[in-house]
């Protein structure tokens, strides 16, 4: 094990990983900072390119680049009040403001060192959880990960938002998707009205290229807006040391941060929105003062910055450990690990562990470099904020073209792209969750596989399976808690109206 | 900043929302009604996955259709959740406040690229696509949309073609 740890720090030292690794910091640093272009919309683009790649070198570009945007995300929500990234909004609550009292070089240097130390947090954990789950993992068997699957598309549909059935509804939808192709059990063509582009089945890259690409340039169409809008820069960042000693003296903070950024990135659906709050409300609850919050109390911040990268580290141990992504960042990796040959699951754990190890590594070095760098280069960056949104328009355009393109070389996928736009558009508009659809089209061709095993080593007999019965249970908890405590709630407030309302 | 959170109990928007999840839930049955009725005509290996799910499917989409029509109008205070604060920046945002015609003339844009592209190549439709947009939608100069055409295509052209030796999508006549 220790030589698959550090084997695979050699691995990722490299020159030629090294150099994808830094470029990848170096898209992730300006997606980070361009708030109208997200983590999954640039993993997304950024898949076609790892086509050629092994394996490590494909997560050193795709990992390195993930990780960072969480890290510079904040710098936006801190200097402009407006967050890179979605997880990145607790950060502007405190921060914000104390750059308003001309105390942003502070702001700054508290919430990128938290992050440096939270990502180092995050990936001791990940590392430590490789010898942890390994035998749990190895003690499960195909129906097991059957069950497993559908658990993580109920945790997603469940956890994610207020709209369960339509959840639902989109993972079936996406369930279908992925039995379109030849069937290869029988070789038998499914759904494919003898289009031989459909006989390989649909292709993951344009369906996420689409799925998530599209709404991001179309909503740069129609707002036609400068991605800072009408924010002032400040006129000097200044006090970084202060807001770094600061992170230092606040040292528990950081921990506890931390440590709940791991484990709520594990359970899938919860996500970073929600880590971030409870890391935020956790840091108030603790602090001296907890008047200052969100007047500019840098313990908020700190916790702000801390967990986001923690986070990272944590929903990638379900997503390597079982192929249950946490999030819409995780689900689009996911798709990466499938692009490059590799299962997540056991293998990940006994013959790839090194491409697992390597990840630790890459999260921990392309998280140095890119504080490093926002130290050294902030200034100027952040006046990539007053960039106009329709100038990025051309290149996204043509970059997804070519992206969705590049799968198979047909026109087809260019179809699908611009199919799978029209539903990430229409999900956006009408409130329907993609992210259940996109981990149903990436997880249905695995559980299809996991149901034949079993069924074909066990017959129906694997239902009566301890751990199948147990996660069954789980289950059932994940998706009736929602309903019987809005049932409840609607009890409470009728019988609250009847006693208002004479 | 505004927020769609401003929109009152029972307008409209939330009326077409219902609507379009109506229109929406309708055709997905359809899907998956046709593709449950294909799905029988497999054997047992190649249709128990497909039945399974589009079974699933159908009774899904049933159970929402009923939801949608029984269930008494609630005002939907939190279209997009309770903890999303849909800001000005946001996609929800952009989706829900752009008129008619500015949707009509970025689909059109939007088409007219892909058109171009099938028609005559990347070579030919990302530098008049770049060009046309840049002057006409977002009113840059000449000299700036000509640049950023030639800069784009050449680290488009680097990256795909010399780099990762991948083909480009041709024209009709190539």
């Amino acid at each position: 094990m220790f030589d698959a740890f550090f084997g695979s720090l050699v691995e990722v030292l490299q020159p030629q990983t090294m150099a994808l690794l830094v470029t990848g910091v170096a898209v992730g640093f300006l997606v980070g900072i361009l708030p109208g272009l997200g983590g999954p919309v640039t993993l997304a683009l950024m898949l076609p390119f790892t086509f050629s790649m092994e394996p490590i070198q494909a997560f050193a570009f795709l990992l390195g680049m993930l990780v960072v945007t969480s890290t510079t995300g904040d710098i936006t929500s801190v200097l402009f009040g407006i967050p890179g990234e979605a997880t990145a909004a607790a950060a502007a609550l405190d921060g914000y403001p104390l750059t308003r009292r001309g105390e942003g070089g502070r702001a700054l240097g508290a919430v990128l060192f938290s992050s440096l130390l939270g990502s180092l947090i995050g990936a001791a954990v990940l590392a430590a959880a490789v010898p942890i789950i390994r035998p749990v993992v190895l003690a499960l068997g195909a129906p097991e990960f059957f069950v497993l699957t559908l658990l993580g598309l109920t945790f997603v549909v469940a956890l994610s938002g207020h709209q369960v059935i339509k959840g639902f509804l989109m993972a079936a939808a996406g369930l279908l998707v992925a039995v379109v192709g030849v069937d290869s059990q029988d070789g038998v063509p499914r759904y494919t009205f003898d289009q031989l582009y459909l006989f390989d089945g649909i292709g993951l890259v344009p369906l996420v290229i689409g799925l998530f690409g599209g709404a991001e340039v179309l909503q740069l169409m129609l707002s036609r807006q400068s991605i800072a809008g009408g924010a002032e820069a400040p006129s000097k960042v200044t006090g970084v040391g202060q807001g770094i000693r600061d992170t230092l003296r606040n040292w528990s903070v950081v921990v506890r941060s931390s440590a709940i950024g791991v484990t709520v990135g594990m359970i899938p659906g919860l996500g970073g929105s929600v880590a971030q709050f409870i890391a935020y409300g956790s840091a108030k609850q603790s602090s001296k003062n907890p008047e200052l919050f969100g007047k500019g109390a840098i313990d908020g911040v700190i916790a702000s910055g801390a967990n986001n990268n923690a986070r990272d580290s944590g929903s990638l141990i379900p997503t390597i450990a079982f192929g249950i992504p946490g999030g819409a960042n995780t689900a689009v990796l996911l798709s990466a690990f499938l692009i490059v040959g590799l299962n997540p699951g056991p293998e990940m754990l006994t013959t790839n562990v090194d491409v697992t190890f390597s990840m630790v590594w890459i999260t921990v070095i392309a998280n140095a470099i890119a504080v490093a760098a926002a130290f050294l280069v902030l200034k100027p960056l952040t006046r990539l904020t007053f960039i106009s949104g329709p100038l990025l328009v051309p290149f996204l355009v043509l970059l997804m073209a070519l992206g969705a393109y590049s799968a198979t070389n047909s026109y087809g996928d260019i179809l699908t792209m611009l199919a799978a736009a029209a539903i990430g558009v229409a999900c956006i508009r009408w409130n329907w969750p993609r992210i259940p659809f996109l981990l149903a089209v990436v997880l249905g061709g695995l559980a299809e596989r996991y149901l034949f095993v079993s069924y074909g080593l066990f017959g129906w007999s694997w239902l009566s399976r301890p751990v199948v019965i147990g996660l069954l249970v789980v289950m059932a908890l994940v998706l009736f808690a929602p309903l019987i405590r809005q049932i409840r709630d609607r009890r409470r407030d009728r019988s609250r109206d009847e006693v208002t309302v004479p | 900043m505004s927020t769609s959170s401003s929109t009152p109990p029972n307008s409209s928007p939330t009326r077409r929302v219902a609507l379009a999840d109506l229109l929406l839930t309708v055709g997905m049955l359809a899907i998956f009604v046709i593709a449950f009725l294909t799905a029988l005509d497999w054997s047992f290996n190649t249709g128990v996955f497909p039945l399974l799910i589009t079974g699933l499917g159908i009774a899904l989409a049933v159970l929402h259709l009923v939801v949608l029509l029984v269930r008494r109008p609630v005002p939907d205070l939190h279209p997009h959740g309770e903890d999303e604060e849909v800001e000005a920046m946001d996609v929800e945002y952009a989706f829900e406040h752009a008129g008619r015609a500015m949707w009509a003339r970025t689909l059109a844009w939007v088409f007219s690229f892909f058109l171009l592209l099938y028609v005559a190549g990347i070579f030919i439709a990302a530098p008049v696509f770049t060009i046309a947009y840049l002057r006409l939608s977002a009113k840059a100069s000449w000299l700036l949309s000509v640049v950023y055409a030639v800069v784009i295509g050449l680290a488009l052209y680097a990256s795909f073609v010399v780099f990762l030796g991948l083909p480009t999508p041709p024209g009709l006549f190539q």
